[in-house]
């Protein structure tokens, strides 16, 4: 790659390694340019796997603060996203299991899609109700898997780091996510079978 | 890496008289440059993107804005390039819903209106109204940066869509739209609902006609 | 059951128009709060300076030092936490607003918002974006209006010793940008819009007008 950049470099153009040295060098401002550059893709994530706005906010601010109280145990040959996304499926995962009576809630006959507000810009009302309730439908793992591949758009390695699972094992979960979502998704009629 | 390179001036002297003829011709043709930052790998993937979209008669400009956006916010390559190729999709994608014949601003626009979330039927839509009225004064164009915004700003896009293909079949003009996205702002900032704001200023907007 | 190692396996799966839709959907950004944001960082802000282990470790390990060595790194210190307050407690160089402790950015700061001034040519308009920045030493805009070229459009200061300005000539339609304040990117805390972008840092919105 390249040489390491310059010490007065701005911190927007730095790479996520090289602010998180910042940071631990006592720049703390770096660290505001972390939360910018990955709260969003954060709050996605956690959006879709909760599919709850403020839930998804909440595990998004944890992540953030133990991720910034953690910041010396981050390994620079990983990259940050994947670690930070680790700390936030932990999170979610909790947050999903305190709050399974909500996600039950959540299925097939409802007429109202869960929180859908989390969709804001889909097309249309029937295909964003369908996509919730799809997702919903999901177990965990496979929902874990298959935001990241196809949302987040993480590789598998990166996949790896996050989930704590193999590489092959992660193949596994996207590919019957996707076969599962295909059936909820691409044809009524396989789905009500 | 660079020190290795550096290390080697026949190497790199060798290179440069290979790749200048290039750069010249590409600057002659007015075609954009990519930043320097940006890896041999990545350059050469994203040159191929914005080749094919030239090729097929589609805007590339916005490729090599997005490349250079990426570069000024410190992104790597490998999220350069998923950018860029987004935005090729999303570009190649809003000409074919079109057709042939769209202006480079009613293709961007209409991407944009893509990436945003207005379904690819109602761009489509709006791009067979163009084909009939022949229109070419940028009121399409506007039309798609308008849904977007909405579409954005969390606003219904189907009711959005509604209220803005009314508009253009009833003959509304550039100035008419605008008014009709301020006031539909306007309302939406007073806390008004969505729904009923885009009926009621579409209304208006073709009274005052 | 087909092996999971097919390459394109993933690919397919966005292959019919309404998994594509549905695909589309999921990649919505969703908008981050200003309110949330401040409030995380405010959090962030009273928990102590995170450090390697390493460090600590040096940190806490018993030292021995002669006496006159230690009054002198004593004084030393002192200096050095003189210099680091001042540093520390001056105006800050980033724009107040643009740090989001203003809360809606729709809101209060209504006057830097972009304005059109006039027409600048056939489908064309002059805009003109300011923003609050003391302390700055130096501001530009940057957008695809001028391939994201922080040297491209540098922003100049106004009389009231606070604002930089700049107008713009730019074609009607929409327009993203951001500013760029000694060498931070920051988007516009007074634009209506602001979206997330593909590389996770933010952007303004301005739209252009029809004639």
């Amino acid at each position: 790659m390249t040489d390491g950049p310059a010490p007065d470099a701005p911190a927007n153009v730095l790479t996520d390694a090289a602010l998180v040295r910042r940071v631990l060098n006592g720049n703390s401002t770096a660290f505001t340019v972390l939360v910018d550059r990955h709260a969003p893709a954060c709050l996605r994530l956690a959006t879709r796997m909760l599919q709850n706005r403020h839930d998804a906010e909440d595990v998004t601010q944890q992540t953030l603060l133990r991720a910034y109280k953690a910041l010396g145990k981050y390994d620079e040959r990983e990259q940050y996203r994947a670690w930070l996304f680790a700390i936030l499926l932990n999170r979610c995962r909790t947050a999903a299991q305190t709050r399974a009576r909500r996600l039950h809630v959540v299925s097939p006959g409802l007429d109202k899609a869960p929180d859908v507000a989390v969709l804001p810009n889909v097309a249309r009302a029937e295909l964003r109700d369908d996509i919730a309730r799809a997702i919903a439908q999901l177990e965990l793992p496979y929902r874990e898997a298959f935001l990241l591949k196809h949302v987040e758009e993480l590789s598998y390695e990166e996949m790896a780091v996050a989930t704590g699972v193999g590489v092959s094992a992660l193949k596994m979960r996207v590919k019957r996510a996707c076969e599962r979502l295909q059936i909820l998704l691409g044809d009524g009629d396989d789905a009500k079978q | 890496m660079p020190t290795r390179f550096f290390c080697r001036p026949f190497v790199a002297l060798a290179a440069l008289c290979f790749v200048l003829p290039f750069v010249a011709r590409a600057q002659q043709s007015g075609i954009p440059q990519l930043p320097v930052r940006i890896g041999a790998s990545a350059r050469a993937t994203i040159e191929h993107l914005a080749d094919s979209l030239r090729s097929a008669g589609i805007p590339s400009d916005p490729i090599y804005d997005k490349a250079a956006e990426g570069v000024l916010k410190g992104a790597d390559d490998a999220r350069i390039v998923a950018a860029t190729r987004s935005l090729a999709k999303e570009l190649g994608a809003a000409s074919l819903l079109l057709g042939p014949g769209a202006s480079t601003s009613d293709v961007v626009s209409a991407a944009s209106a893509l990436r945003a979330g207005v379904p690819a039927p109602d761009i489509q839509r709006l791009g067979t109204r163009r084909i009939k009225s022949q229109a070419t004064d940028g009121r399409l164009a506007l039309s798609f940066i308008i849904l977007a915004d909405f579409a954005s700003r969390g606003v219904p896009v189907d009711a959005a869509f509604i209220a803005v293909d009314g508009l253009l079949a009833r003959g509304a003009g550039g100035a008419e739209l605008t008014a009709f996205r301020s006031g539909v702002e306007r309302d939406l900032l007073a806390g008004r609902d969505a729904r009923a704001t885009l009926t009621t200023r579409a209304e208006g907007v073709l009274k005052r006609k | 059951m087909r092996s999971n190692n097919e390459p394109d396996s993933d690919a397919e799966f966005a292959a019919t128009p309404l998994l594509s839709d549905a695909l589309h959907a999921l990649k919505e950004p969703v908008a981050v709060r200003a309110e949330w944001r401040d409030s995380v960082l405010r959090e962030i802000a009273d928990l102590p300076r995170p450090q390697t282990e390493r460090n600590g470790f040096a940190l806490w390990r018993p030292i021995s030092i002669r006496p006159l060595y230690a009054i002198a790194a004593c004084l030393a210190a002192m200096v050095v936490g003189a210099v680091a307050a001042t540093t520390v407690l001056r105006p800050s160089v980033l724009p107040a607003v643009a740090n989001g402790n203003n809360g809606d950015a729709n809101h209060g700061v209504e006057s830097n918002a972009p304005v059109q001034l006039q027409t600048a040519s056939a489908g064309h308009k002059t805009i003109r974006f300011a923003l609050v920045a003391p302390g700055a030493s130096h501001v530009s805009i940057v957008g695809d209006f001028n391939g994201w070229d922080p040297k491209a459009t540098p922003m100049s200061f106004a009389r009231d010793g606070n604002t930089w300005l700049v107008d713009m000539p730019l074609s009607v339609g929409r327009h993203l940008y951001a500013f760029v304040v000694d060498g931070d990117i920051v988007a516009d805390p007074s634009a209506a819009r602001v979206v997330d972008d593909d590389f996770g840092v933010q952007n303004s919105v301005v739209l252009v007008g029809a004639p």
